[in-house]
């Protein structure tokens, strides 16, 4: 609090921050570093820096290059958030803007569900998906999101909706708009940060989904990167890891792009869900 | 409310509704049907068979189970506590005008958006094989080294702290719950001559609670789901000392294809994870302090 | 194929003949195949695929392959999900999962047409046949042999172990004359399995696992001496310490540096799978076979003789004429037999040794191993069920307790005696 203890606060800080840091950081060195140097040094930055981590890794040991995989990822994380925005901008609007009888116990029931440890669900979808005939495909992974199953995106804009004073509203209304043309030009532009977060939060999670491909997808012309990597550390060749370290770097730039191009957003939407609620 | 037409209200609700029915409600009750039948992953599913109670009282005999249950609880208990006080430790020390603001909410709060990943995963399973980067980091200040993923209570421990590495979600949550704290009243209570800790244990803390317990709940619920970390860092092993109970499931199902004991499983994690919500809820009424509400807290 | 020509061949023929004719020059067909492997196995199959192509222009193959981790649940889906492919490469013990009453995969006994049979011996066929339903067909078999590093031993100056006796000895040799790091024999837990089920059924000449009655074929005495022999392994310096095993991270036995330095110098391993482990050894190394340690009046040499792996027609096929032929043509045509040579171990097929034999390709180690296992007592035909996902998971992970001495030698014999029966009552169904 005081001026003296500054200096003491920064050095726990940045040294804490290095720390956390460090393990991105080694990563993205040894990416660099031709396979032997990994082993020799904890030095970040390589002695011989080479790209034949990436030259190779790109390549990875099946009879498709990474592109591929990267490409699955996306067939999934973008459907998914679109029909995720989708989905959840209408049932929160319904939820706030209407006055349907036993909306509080569906609210309860949303809350529940965020609540629910998911691993209840996992058994009993799959088998529902294996009887559409949808295994091997992406649809289990993002048809679901078109039903708003996220449940904590509809909580975090029903609760940034409840803040939003609806007189704009009740003037479009009484212009005579009906509630569509009120929720697409007057709402949306106003929970336009909120829809935001949800679109950055929800990319994430489906860039860091694992299970969901796991069980879902069986063939290796469908993986996502994450089933991808997953097999490159599987493989009956010797370990490089220099070329696994580069390929986990790629699997992980979109979401660092996405961070530093919206860090506001991310941080802004964490909150509007905890601390209004 | 705005609308008094509560149709078109259901309308909006519809997607969420069939959403309700199709993918939770549905599967949640044949989730406890088939925990109540053999039922085998190859089979179609004409051939599921009634057995009541027997995976139930399986789970009671099965010496892997109780070893799974015992570290999920460990894993929960430990990372959890820890996870708040590291977040709400960085957190009260960023609570300040900084300069550089930008870097520390990178360092801290990238790890939590990409650890879940499995790339995150896969390089701390690097980082912590025998010549990797703890080692050599440890190696650097002297010691030996440890052999973290062949070792069951250091296999734990790397996995653990895969989790605390991602405080930085619960970090900026609560961020914004001290940045709610109102000044004027910190200002009062240091002209009254109140110290560094009183200060943190009579108004902070008790102010923070709407926001540590929201945390809390989260975290919990998230740390008895983990899966990624000890699917690929440790294969639940060795000795199954990370063999978490998500992990138990997966494989009871989809390795032993006994969709019915994980069924099961996924049941009592459902029950346990029910109670502790249910008994957090209850007790916030003692412990969670609103401004709203004119109660004091105990 | 012999010269029976019964009634009901007869009959048989008549309709095949017809839809032969048909053939020629018909409707385009589209099978595919599945399998796991390497690349240079993908790259055999992809190459001998195209060679099938060739000989039967209205037939395409589609090859689908990947590794081995997660096969398993890759085909469990797809069968459950009737997506299966029209040939699939089968484990052997899944054939139990997926077919118990024959009925799960294309009977071939009724494709004799297509596929000739006859270059199967009977013992071969019996393991791939299901409720008296041939449901597929052996690669290759296989059993666990043990391969030495000869150089290693050279240097040591021992001669390969030939008996219990002498293995159990070469481990303070090896001690003694090369240094503490230097191990006659590497095993992970499933072959610590194997080499312990070798000793207890050397003496009893019964399969480990009894199949019918939901239990062991061995005593509690047997099982305390099961355990006891991973001990003595291990305490007598022929193995190294599961510890210090991990201490090299989840690492593939071949590519471990202990063994590609030869510091850890012997395996006991599958004849199909030895090539991968004499592939990584440094230059100037070489693996040699080791002659069978046997017990004195040894019924059995318990050698876990079984299919390497099978193929299998899938039981909903729209083709199974095609499917037939594509089968018959990987282990009996000359082409297919030639582009594989002996990367799965020594054909199953006689027609395919002979091939081989022909062209002077039968030697080395595949060889010595056919040789071998031909002239060992070997009459015990495992269940399946001993490589039950689940069986085998805790057949190892009692050893791994045991080896971290979390439990000891007694106490590993009792677990045995009480959670593998308890196992095979739950995987087991009638």
């Amino acid at each position: 609090m005081s001026g003296t203890r500054a200096p003491l606060r920064y050095l726990i800080l940045i040294g804490a921050g290095f720390v956390m840091l460090y393990p991105l950081l080694w990563m993205l060195g040894g990416a660099f570093k031709p396979n032997a140097e990994i082993f020799q040094s904890i030095g970040l930055f390589p002695a011989h820096p080479t790209l034949e981590g990436f030259t190779r890794g790109w390549r990875t040991g099946t009879e498709f290059s990474f592109a591929t995989y990267l490409a699955n990822t996306f067939r999934i994380v973008i459907p998914k958030v679109i029909l995720t925005v989708v989905s959840s901008v209408l049932v929160a609007y319904g939820f706030t803007r209407f006055n349907v009888r036993g909306s509080r116990v569906l609210f309860a029931l949303l809350i529940a569900t965020v609540l629910l440890p998911k691993s209840v669900l996992l058994i009993p979808q799959y088998l529902m998906f294996r009887e559409f005939g949808w295994l091997d495909t992406f649809l289990p992974l993002y048809v679901p999101s078109a039903f708003a199953t996220d449940g904590f995106f509809v909580f975090m804009l029903v609760q940034f909706l409840r803040s939003v004073p609806p007189e704009m509203e009740e003037a479009a209304v009484m212009d005579g708009c009906n509630s569509f043309q009120v929720l697409v030009h007057v709402v949306l532009p106003v929970i336009l940060p909120a829809v935001i977060s949800v679109a950055l939060f929800q990319f994430m999670w489906t860039m860091n989904d694992f299970l969901g491909p796991l069980i879902y997808v069986s063939s290796v012309e469908h993986y996502p990167a994450a089933l991808a990597l997953k097999l490159s550390i599987d493989v009956t060749e010797s370990t490089a890891w220099n070329e696994i370290l580069a390929m986990s770097t790629i699997a992980l730039l979109p979401s660092v792009l996405v961070f530093f191009l919206a860090q506001k957003y991310f941080v802004e939407g964490a909150t509007a869900g905890s601390v209004k609620g | 409310m705005i609308y008094a037409n509560a149709r078109s209200g259901w309308l909006y609700l519809a997607p969420f509704l069939v959403g309700l029915a199709v993918f939770t409600a549905f599967p949640f009750v044949a989730s406890l049907l088939l925990s109540f039948s053999d039922y085998r992953l190859q089979d179609s599913l004409e051939d599921a068979r009634y057995i009541g109670l027997a995976h139930y009282v399986a789970m009671a005999g099965d010496r892997t189970f109780h070893k799974s249950l015992g570290v999920t609880f460990l894993y929960v208990f430990v990372t959890v506590p820890l996870k708040l006080a590291t977040a709400l430790g960085i957190a009260m020390l960023l609570n300040f005008r900084l300069r550089g603001i930008g870097f520390f909410r990178t360092a801290f709060y990238l790890p939590s958006i990409l650890g879940g990943s499995v790339a995150i995963a896969v390089v701390w399973r690097y980082a912590f094989a025998g010549d990797g980067l703890v080692n050599q980091a440890i190696g650097w200040f002297g010691a030996g080294p440890v052999n973290w993923l062949g070792e069951p209570g250091y296999a734990m421990a790397s996995v653990m702290l895969l989790r605390l590495w991602q405080f930085g979600s619960a970090m900026v949550i609560f961020l914004a719950g001290l940045k709610g704290i109102p000044q004027d009243l910190c200002e009062a209570a240091r002209l009254d001559g109140a110290g560094h800790w009183q200060l943190l244990r009579r108004i902070t803390l008790p102010l923070l609670t709407p926001v540590i317990f929201f945390n809390f709940v989260m975290q919990v619920i998230q740390a008895f789901q983990e899966f990624n970390g000890p699917y690929i860092i440790t294969a639940g092993g060795p000795l199954k000392s990370t063999y978490l109970l998500p992990l138990m499931i997966y494989e009871e199902a989809f390795k032993y294809f006994d969709v019915g004991y994980a069924s099961a499983l996924s049941w009592l994690l459902f029950l346990i994870v029910g109670i502790f919500s249910a008994l957090a809820f209850r007790s916030s009424k003692y412990w969670v302090f609103y401004s709203a509400e004119r109660e004091t807290p105990r | 194929m012999s010269s029976r020509v019964s009634r009901r061949w007869f009959l048989g023929a008549l309709p095949a003949t017809v839809l032969a004719r048909r053939a020629i020059g018909q409707a385009p067909v589209e099978l595919r195949m599945s399998w796991w492997g390497g690349n240079d196995v993908h790259g055999a199959l992809l190459a001998t695929l195209r060679k099938f192509e060739a000989r039967y222009p209205h037939i395409r193959v589609k090859g689908e392959y990947t590794g081995w981790v997660g096969h398993l649940e890759r085909l469990t889906t797809q069968i459950a999900g009737r997506t299966a492919p029209d040939l699939m490469q089968v484990n052997w013990n899944w054939l139990v999962l997926f077919s118990r009453d024959g009925r799960g995969f294309q009977d071939l006994g009724t494709l004799t047409d297509r596929v000739d049979l006859g270059q199967f011996d009977d013992d071969a066929l019996a393991t791939c046949t299901m409720a008296g339903r041939v449901n597929a067909l052996p690669v290759a078999m296989t059993a666990r042999l043990f391969y030495f590093n000869a150089s290693t031993f050279a240097r040591a100056r021992l001669t390969l172990p030939r008996s219990w006796d002498e293995l159990f000895a070469a481990g303070p040799e090896f001690r003694r004359r090369l240094g503490d790091g230097f191990f006659p024999l590497d095993l992970i837990f499933p072959d610590a399995v194997a080499l312990c089920r070798a000793w207890i059924v050397q003496r009893s000449g019964l399969p480990l696992i009894d199949e019918r009655n939901r239990r062991l074929n061995a005593s509690a005495a047997d099982l305390h001496e099961f355990a006891e022999v991973y001990h003595r392994l291990v305490q007598s310096h022929v193995i190294p310490t599961a510890r210090e095993r991990a201490s090299y991270g989840n690492v593939q036995q071949q590519e471990m540096r202990p063994w590609i330095d030869g510091r850890y110098a012997g395996t006991y391993m599958w004849t199909s799978a030895v090539g991968k482990s004499a592939d990584t050894l440094s230059a100037g190394q070489q693996v040699a076979l080791a002659p069978y340690p046997l017990r004195p009046e040894a019924k059995d040499a318990g050698l876990l003789y079984r299919p390497a792996m099978t193929f299998a027609i899938n039981a909903r096929t729209a083709h199974p004429d095609e499917s037939a032929r594509l089968l018959d043509f990987l282990l009996n045509d000359p082409d297919a037999v030639l582009a594989m040579g002996l990367r799965r171990g020594l054909p199953a097929s006689r027609k395919a040794v002979g091939i081989l034999r022909e062209r002077g390709l039968v030697r080395g180690l595949a060889l010595e191993a056919a040789e071998q296992i031909a002239a060992l007592p070997n009459c015990v035909r495992e269940s399946p069920y001993y490589e039950h996902a689940r069986v085998r998971d805790g057949f190892n992970d009692i050893l791994e307790l045991l080896a971290y001495g979390r439990i000891d030698v007694a106490e590993a014999g009792r677990r045995l005696g009480e959670d593998i029966p308890a196992i095979l009552e739950r995987s087991i169904r009638t």
